[in-house]
């Protein structure tokens, strides 16, 4: 809420940096863009493009992977899975659970990875050791940003260097 | 690690890859009768809790190299920690998560970011009533 505060701040003082009456030629006008983000709260984004009834204030949205899920998929029944489970073992596989509930019921959970190279590396191994039908489930998450346009970079010189830029 | 022990307080044991998670815990916790004890990797968490048996275990799902569902399932194997009280944080709410979760015994399943004053009604909530468990299903 701090940060969003503060968001709200300098939106304003911006704007206010900015003269009201000013006026560039169709010529001369060159649109700086200010993204600020990521933010994950929507509905507190949207607070302050209601503010700014114009179309200098935007929300955008990105998807963001944070986690792969690695699995080998349901099998029959508990007694396929106990026997998948033995041969993970027998092959010298580590670190994985049989799933005995819910939609994903004798499943076996071979990790959860936020980063490429564990991914990859889990990958590597069950392929190397002969399981190649195992699964992946990417998770994602949206990201909120909030772009600025103005119409100038003139008026923004004083604060460029604390925000991200771009053009 | 990060290490910090008082006499006749509540033992919890938070596992987070993300330093200021860790750093959140310990800030929120600071004036609670607690004593953290905190690891960013499971490895090294489970060689301690192989030893330790704290009152909570706070456990973040996605980290490098062994998750936390895969450690909690290493745990509930040694007898020590069947029953051991387990609140699972993570950065999104999916269904087949909390049917893992809720097969390994957790008593809590709360979705981040958490903020000080959540972290810290969480924690007292634990305090006031200790956790009870059913032993793990698997």
């Amino acid at each position: 809420m701090r940060s969003l505060a503060l968001l709200l701040i300098l939106v304003n003082l911006i704007f206010f940096i900015y003269p009201k009456n000013h006026k560039i030629s169709a010529e001369t006008q060159t649109t700086t863009c200010f993204k600020i983000g990521p933010y994950k709260d929507l509905n507190q984004l949207k607070q302050i493009e209601n503010q700014f009834n114009n179309q200098k204030v935007k929300i955008e949205q990105t998807q963001q992977l944070i986690s792969t899920w690695i699995y080998l998929p349901p099998f029959k029944n508990r007694k396929a899975a106990i026997r998948a489970k033995y041969k993970l073992k027998q092959k010298g596989i580590d670190h994985f659970m049989i799933i005995t509930t819910g939609k994903f019921k004798y499943a076996i959970s071979l990790g959860f990875f936020s980063q490429t190279k564990y991914i990859n590396r889990r990958i590597k191994e069950l392929k190397a050791k002969g399981f190649h039908n195992f699964k992946q489930q990417e998770r994602y998450k949206t990201n909120y940003w909030l772009t600025v346009k103005l119409p100038s970079e003139e008026s923004l010189k004083n604060i460029k260097h604390v925000l991200c830029y771009e053009k | 690690m990060y290490y910090a022990m008082k006499n006749n307080h509540l033992k919890i044991v938070v596992i987070d890859d993300s330093p200021s998670s860790i750093l959140l815990y310990k800030a929120s916790t600071d004036k609670l009768p607690v004593n953290v004890t905190s690891f960013n990797l499971s490895a090294e968490a489970f060689t301690y809790l192989k030893k330790h048996k704290p009152d909570l275990i706070i456990l973040d799902i996605i980290m490098p190299g062994m998750d936390g569902f895969t450690l909690l399932k290493k745990l509930r194997d040694l007898p020590d920690h069947k029953m051991t009280p387990v609140i699972i944080m993570t950065s999104k709410d999916y269904f087949q998560d909390r049917s893992i979760a809720k097969q390994l015994g957790v008593i809590d399943f709360i979705i981040k970011p958490l903020r000080f004053n959540e972290i810290n009604k969480l924690l007292r909530k634990y305090i006031t009533s200790k956790p009870t468990l059913k032993a793990a299903t698997v």
